[in-house]
């Protein structure tokens, strides 16, 4: 039941908000006690009308504590605050990616004299530890990735096939590391090999040798004997 | 006796028999034209979906996983943890396609007699999804939790030793679902089989309600009504997905060579291949020159072949065999199809070339990373 004209006046005629109320009691009590959402629409709009919400001291009193200025102020700072914390995260989650120490084998390395490696052989020695196949032919020695062009398995030395197979497609490359079967695009990487001052083979795996651009013909992507 | 059908059969399953046969007798079993409807019913081919045909199917599959595990060589690839939800998914996938099947027989034949699909009778009224639905869902996720507890505790996991970048395993295998993919890698580009076609697949599928047109079998079990559909979508389901997860789990043994199911895995079966890209069948064993330097000129005759296929053949396609499909589709939806379709054709056709050709890639840039 919408509120009477009656009770409208008596709402607006109000003296004080301890009337305002007692006259709102009257009108739940009149209605069994309930208090519907439309009706508490109704009176809160008079409500609004006779009390309105800015006389109240405490929002003056906020207004002068808490200007737009001093807001966008204090925002400002949060902002910033929260940006210094998460870009200081992110900079300890980056650094943390490159550890001080390093446990993975130096990217150059000596290999040993060239009389360690016997001609028309493909040495495995270095496959374990550095990722290399030492090739030796009549004329040069290689120093072979061990990585498929393919899709990146290790593949494996069948000495009876001479071919370096993968297991994973079943690519195939010859001992000089070119592609011959299966679906590797790509011929294997050479790494830069040289003699030390010292008479032994050093592997620089900093520096590849791709034979698509053809690269297989430069100094230091074999090693002459 | 035995052992006849066993070498038989190692030979029948190598792919390039395999796959042709299942191939060429495909139609024959999910008809899409008039033509081979006929030769369906003359054959008989159609008795597979009742009951008897059923029964039949289930004792073969039987038979063979049985043959499997009395044999010493396919044991162990039977029995190794792995490749147990192999066996399960093919029981369920004959079970499926057999029970669709056998549904879709019997409407047809309603509808042919004028009487409407069984499904028409089904109640139309609602239930609730709380609680006739959620107790269902619930009963079930115990089972299921049952079965897996009880498979965690029957078979061990198949772990292996530490991982190790220097000794990949031999034959190196990916999990039983993406076997099928690993074998398409073996015909192409990582960047096509590894990461476009994938996507493609995923993207067709959520791409069939907006490109099938036709209204009929809605709502109800049908063979007949979409046909052309019915049959390709479960040749690219059924043999270019499930079979060649078969042939992964199988059928390919060390240094990925192809073996029989009762063959014997030797390391060192020596497979010649010598593949050749289509540049150089043409400039050197064609022309009789060396491949030219500039890298376009070389691929000349890869992109003019990969044109014909993409950009000429639809439209060719569209004006004669296909004319009413544009029609009926519109210039869009017949786009769009197109490219799906010559995608997935284009793994059928990659693998007979690699066959007969020992054809490595149409295109071969390693210089770009662009291979086809």
């Amino acid at each position: 039941m919408k509120l009477t004209e009656e009770e409208k006046q008596l709402l607006i005629s109000a003296k004080d908000e301890s009337v305002w109320y007692s006259i709102c009691d009257d009108i739940k009590n009149r209605r069994n006690g309930i208090y519907p959402n439309y009706l508490s629409r109704e009176v809160y709009q008079i409500y609004q009308n006779k009390f309105p919400i800015d006389k109240y001291k405490e929002w003056a009193l906020l207004d002068s504590q808490l200007t737009r200025k001093a807001f966008l102020n204090w925002l400002s700072v949060g902002w910033l605050a929260f940006a210094a914390a998460t870009g200081g995260f992110f900079t300890a989650m980056i650094r943390y990616l490159f550890p001080n120490v390093l446990f993975e084998p130096p990217q150059s390395f000596k290999i040993g004299f060239p009389d360690n490696f016997e001609a028309g052989k493909v040495d495995l020695r270095f496959k374990k530890s550095h990722n290399v196949w030492i090739v030796r032919d009549d004329e040069k020695i290689i120093a072979l990735s061990t990585v498929c062009t393919h899709l990146g398995c290790t593949p494996n030395w069948l000495e009876t096939d001479r071919k370096f197979k993968c297991p994973c497609h079943g690519s195939g490359f010859r001992s000089s590391g070119i592609n011959f079967e299966g679906p590797a695009p790509r011929p294997l990487e050479r790494y830069r090999i040289v003699l030390a001052n010292d008479g032994q083979i050093l592997v620089d795996k900093t520096k590849k040798f791709n034979y698509e651009k053809g690269e297989w013909g430069r100094s230091e992507s074999f090693l002459k004997v | 006796m035995i052992e006849t059908i066993k070498h038989t059969i190692d030979y029948i399953s190598a792919p390039t028999i395999s796959f042709t046969l299942i191939t060429v007798l495909f139609p024959l079993f999910f008809p899409p034209t008039d033509f081979f409807d006929k030769l369906n019913r003359k054959l008989r081919i159609y008795k597979i979906w009742t009951n008897a045909g059923g029964l039949i199917l289930f004792t073969l599959i039987s038979i063979f996983f049985y043959m499997g595990y009395t044999d010493p060589n396919f044991k162990i690839i039977l029995m190794k943890g792995d490749n147990f939800p192999i066996v399960l998914m093919i029981y369920t996938m004959f079970f499926f396609t057999w029970y669709a099947m056998k549904k879709s027989y019997i409407n047809d034949a309603r509808i042919e007699e004028g009487k409407k699909p069984t499904e028409w009778h089904d109640p139309e009224d609602k239930v609730l999804v709380w609680p006739d639905l959620v107790y269902i869902e619930l009963i079930a996720l115990i089972l299921f939790m049952v079965f897996l507890i009880v498979w965690a505790i029957l078979v061990p996991a198949p772990l292996e030793e530490p991982a190790n970048p220097a000794a990949t395993p031999n034959p190196s295998k990916a999990p039983w679902y993406f076997l099928g993919l690993q074998e398409m890698l073996v015909y192409f580009d990582p960047w096509l089989a590894g990461v476009l076609f994938p996507t493609l697949i995923i993207v067709g599928m959520c791409a069939i309600p907006y490109m099938d047109i036709n209204k009929k079998g809605d709502g109800y079990y049908s063979f007949k009504e979409r046909r052309v559909g019915y049959f390709i979508f479960m040749y690219g389901w059924l043999v270019l997905w499930i079979y060649l997860i078969v042939i992964g789990t199988f059928f390919r043994g060390p240094n990925w060579n192809f073996f029989g199911p009762f063959e014997y895995w030797d390391p060192h079966k020596l497979e010649v291949l010598n593949n050749v890209n289509l540049s150089e069948y043409f400039w050197v064993i064609g022309l009789g020159q060396p491949l030219p330097q500039n890298i376009l000129v070389r691929e000349s005759v890869g992109f003019l072949v990969t044109g014909l296929y993409v950009f000429v053949l639809p439209v060719v396609l569209a004006k004669t065999i296909l004319k009413n499909m544009y029609k009926a589709y519109g210039p869009t939806r017949y786009t769009f199809l197109m490219i799906l379709g010559l995608s997935m054709l284009s793994l059928p056709i990659k693998m007979y070339l690699r066959w007969i050709f020992n054809l490595k890639y149409i295109i071969g840039i390693p210089e770009w990373f662009f291979n086809i």
